[in-house]
């Protein structure tokens, strides 16, 4: 019921609060597997916060794990993606094919060369 | 339009005669210019009706019901809406929207209850403040016929409304529409049921026949023959792996790749030009130019091209046209010849020449739709199927799971992922922990957060369950025979060519069902599949030696493949009949739906429109 609570509000506070109570939620029920995602986006959240105050654009909050890392490679953010990788345990396969797709978007023909 | 149907076995059409003219009469009852407000959900079935038949009875304009409301100042504002909340919410927003506009008085507001009117609605539309605005009717319509074997209730969300929401007014709906049928065509002397749902139907209707008083349940006298002999009651969820198998028979590829809706495909390319569509019934103000004008296709048997071709494994169908096109231009080419021809030879001809023209205007349109197919069952497509074939003859799983998480990777479409999902889960009885844990992880971090709520909802119906060591698929494909190696899909001998290898489960079932010793013998294999199993009989049948009947019906949908399986049995238990000499009389099944489905809309049904997700 709080996952849904999340989406249907856009203040950053209560988005929070909806997660924390879900989380709650799951490890009562030791759910863990589901607890660790709402942790998850919590963090996820930041990361996002962290890329739009570096970047000036506000074009990362709400998008997927993908969606952020790939941005975060369009705006020259690598470091950043590799980070975001680290800790959301992206598998490395996962991981080359948004580096893959940014690059070919980029058109950084130099880079996907080594690649 | 609703077609007549020739080779009708029972007068299934008569239904929906009564259906129609029901609803033609209410809506003449209204005096005066009328716009008819239509829930989405019976959009395509009020086009059954026919624009021109509405119009001659006021109708002057169409429109959806939808929240963005519509703007009208005719006299009468007729809506007609399926009994759901939600609606009754959007109606009454509506109507306070055109009271402000056009003042109180001026419109009159009706509101016809498909098929049922029930009281939580009319408590909605009190609390709403416009109960007392609108006049409320009932349109029982429960039973749509497609075909001359094939009726649908378009319950567009029975599905989810079954399995996730738990509400069980379809299953009501249900056993209506069987005692209707009983009512014209004789109570059913064997009823076979497989699974809760279909138990819950039974109950109804031992219930219904009950309340009707007498032994016979008032439904004519037990002497005469009833046309129905048998039904099979099947719900969904005792076979979730066939509606999530690519269907691969023309009708099917049809329904996956665009979508068939009550019968009429609208194809989103061009087919050839056909005679001028119907008028339209003057819906939207300024109507879209010509060039976006779409094309209805109703398909069903009285295209007499389409009825050779549409159960046929879709590796058949280009040669099967090609041989079509030289038969027709044979036929033409005969008016060159005509001078060596008798006057009454000549006369024959001239008459089968309509006939002729219409043939082969259908065949170019199918020619057209069958290229576009050939387009879309690229390499891609072949390796897809082929990756779900490798799982279902119980090869190898191992590639089937690095191929969905392939597909994950190149972020193809979530609808996609998660109908791959759901079929493994079926196949395997669930997915286990881990790789549960893992798919779910890679599916939000890919498509967002947001796509939990989805999954929560299909493992809630039951589509995505977790393995709890049991898996008895190796069981159920040996004791069903759900995989057959050796396919002829030119010349079938087996109803696994639909899906070139795997026989639908739900098909075998039926097919188990009609051996002499019927589901009793396999009875352990049959336990292993969710819900009870009950075998009840409502009365004496009598034995004659007209056409047998079989109504079956599955809760929760079924697909075109699985009807061409059907057909297909049929065919083979009728010539099986006459080699034995042909005592009793032959088989007919009758397909009774809740709504044709395929795997991509069973599972938008169940998707939570919300986020990145919302369009």
């Amino acid at each position: 019921m709080s996952i849904r609570q999340y989406f249907e509000t856009a203040d950053m506070k209560e988005k929070d609060r909806c997660l924390k109570q879900a989380k709650e939620g799951f490890a009562a029920k030791k759910k863990e597997a589901e607890a660790k995602i709402m942790e998850e986006q919590v963090q996820l959240l930041r990361t996002q916060e962290e890329l739009e105050k570096a970047t000036g654009k506000p074009i990362f909050l709400g998008l997927s794990v993908n969606e952020t890392m790939y941005h975060a490679f369009m705006e020259n953010q690598a470091k950043r993606a590799a980070k975001i990788q680290k800790d959301f345990n992206v598998p490395n396969k996962r991981f080359w094919w948004v580096k893959l797709r940014a690059l070919c978007d980029q058109k950084d023909w130099e880079s996907l060369e080594k690649f | 339009m609703v077609s007549t149907f020739a080779n009708e076995v029972i007068k299934l059409s008569a239904i929906w005669d009564g259906f129609k003219s029901e609803l033609l009469s209410s809506v003449e009852r209204i005096k005066g210019p009328k716009a008819l407000g239509v829930d989405p959900t019976l959009i395509a079935t009020l086009q059954l009706v026919g624009h021109a038949t509405l119009k001659e009875r006021g109708v002057n304009n169409m429109f959806r019901v939808a929240p963005e409301g519509f703007d009208t100042d005719l006299r009468n504002v007729v809506y007609v809406v399926r009994p759901k909340i939600a609606l009754m919410k959007v109606v009454a927003k509506h109507v306070r929207q055109l009271i402000r506009a056009n003042g109180d008085s001026k419109q009159r507001f009706f509101m016809f209850m498909v098929p049922r009117q029930t009281l939580i609605c009319e408590r909605v539309l009190e609390e709403e403040g416009v109960l007392g605005q609108i006049e409320l009717r009932e349109l029982e319509m429960d039973v749509i016929p497609l075909d001359d074997d094939l009726v649908s209730m378009e319950l567009d969300t029975g599905f989810r409304e079954c399995y996730l929401d738990g509400d069980c007014s379809s299953l009501y709906y249900i056993a209506r529409a069987i005692m209707k049928m009983q009512a014209m065509f004789g109570v059913i002397p064997k009823l076979h049921a497989k699974g809760r749902c279909a138990k819950q139907v039974t109950d109804v209707l031992r219930r219904m026949r009950q309340e009707l008083g007498d032994k016979d349940g008032g439904l004519g006298a037990s002497t005469t023959p009833p046309e129905i002999h048998a039904a099979f009651l099947i719900d969904r969820d005792v076979d979730l792996i066939s509606p999530l198998v690519t269907q691969l028979t023309y009708e099917g590829l049809i329904d996956e790749f665009w979508g068939i809706n009550a019968g009429m495909f609208e194809p989103p390319f061009e087919v050839v030009p056909q005679a001028p569509p119907p008028a339209a019934a003057g819906g939207k103000p300024a109507p879209p130019p010509p060039a976006a004008k779409k094309i209805r296709l109703l398909l069903n048997s009285n295209d007499t091209v389409f009825a050779e071709i549409r159960d046929r494994n879709f590796t058949g169908v280009g040669k099967l046209l090609n041989t079509k096109a030289v038969a027709i231009d044979q036929h033409y080419q005969q008016r060159y010849e005509m001078q060596k021809k008798k006057i009454s030879e000549i006369r024959d001809y001239m008459r089968r020449l309509p006939e002729l023209q219409a043939e082969k205007d259908n065949l170019a349109k199918h020619i057209e739709i069958a290229s576009k197919i050939t387009e879309k069952t690229t390499s891609d497509f072949r390796r897809f199927v082929g990756i779900q074939q490798s799982l279902l003859s119980g090869e190898d799983e191992k590639e089937y799971l690095d191929y969905v998480e392939e597909c994950i990777n190149k972020t193809e479409p979530i609808g996609k992922i998660l109908r791959l999902l759901a079929l493994y889960s079926a196949v395997n009885n669930g997915i286990k922990q881990k790789q549960f844990d893992f798919y779910r992880h890679e599916v939000t971090q890919t498509y967002g957060f947001e796509a939990l709520l989805t999954l929560d909802n299909m493992e809630k119906a039951g589509l995505i369950k977790r393995q709890d060591g049991k898996n008895n698929y190796a069981a159920l494909r040996k004791t069903f025979r759900l995989w057959v190696d050796e396919i002829d899909e030119l010349n079938p001998q087996d109803i696994a060519y639909v899906h070139s290898g795997y026989a639908p489960l739900s098909v075998r079932i039926v097919e188990q069902g009609l051996r002499p010793n019927g589901w009793k013998s396999v009875e352990g294999v049959l336990g292993l599949l969710p819900g009870p199993m009950i075998e009840e009989e409502q009365r004496p049948d009598i034995p004659h030696a007209g056409t047998k009947v079989i109504l079956i019906v599955l809760i929760g949908g079924i697909t075109f493949a699985e009807i061409s399986a059907l057909r297909f049995l049929n065919d083979m238990l009728r010539s099986q009949h006459e080699a034995e000499g042909g005592a009793g009389g032959r088989i007919q099944f009758i397909v009774c739906a809740t709504k044709i489905i395929n795997g991509t809309n069973i599972l938008d049904t169940l998707f939570e429109r919300v986020g990145a997700l919302a369009s």
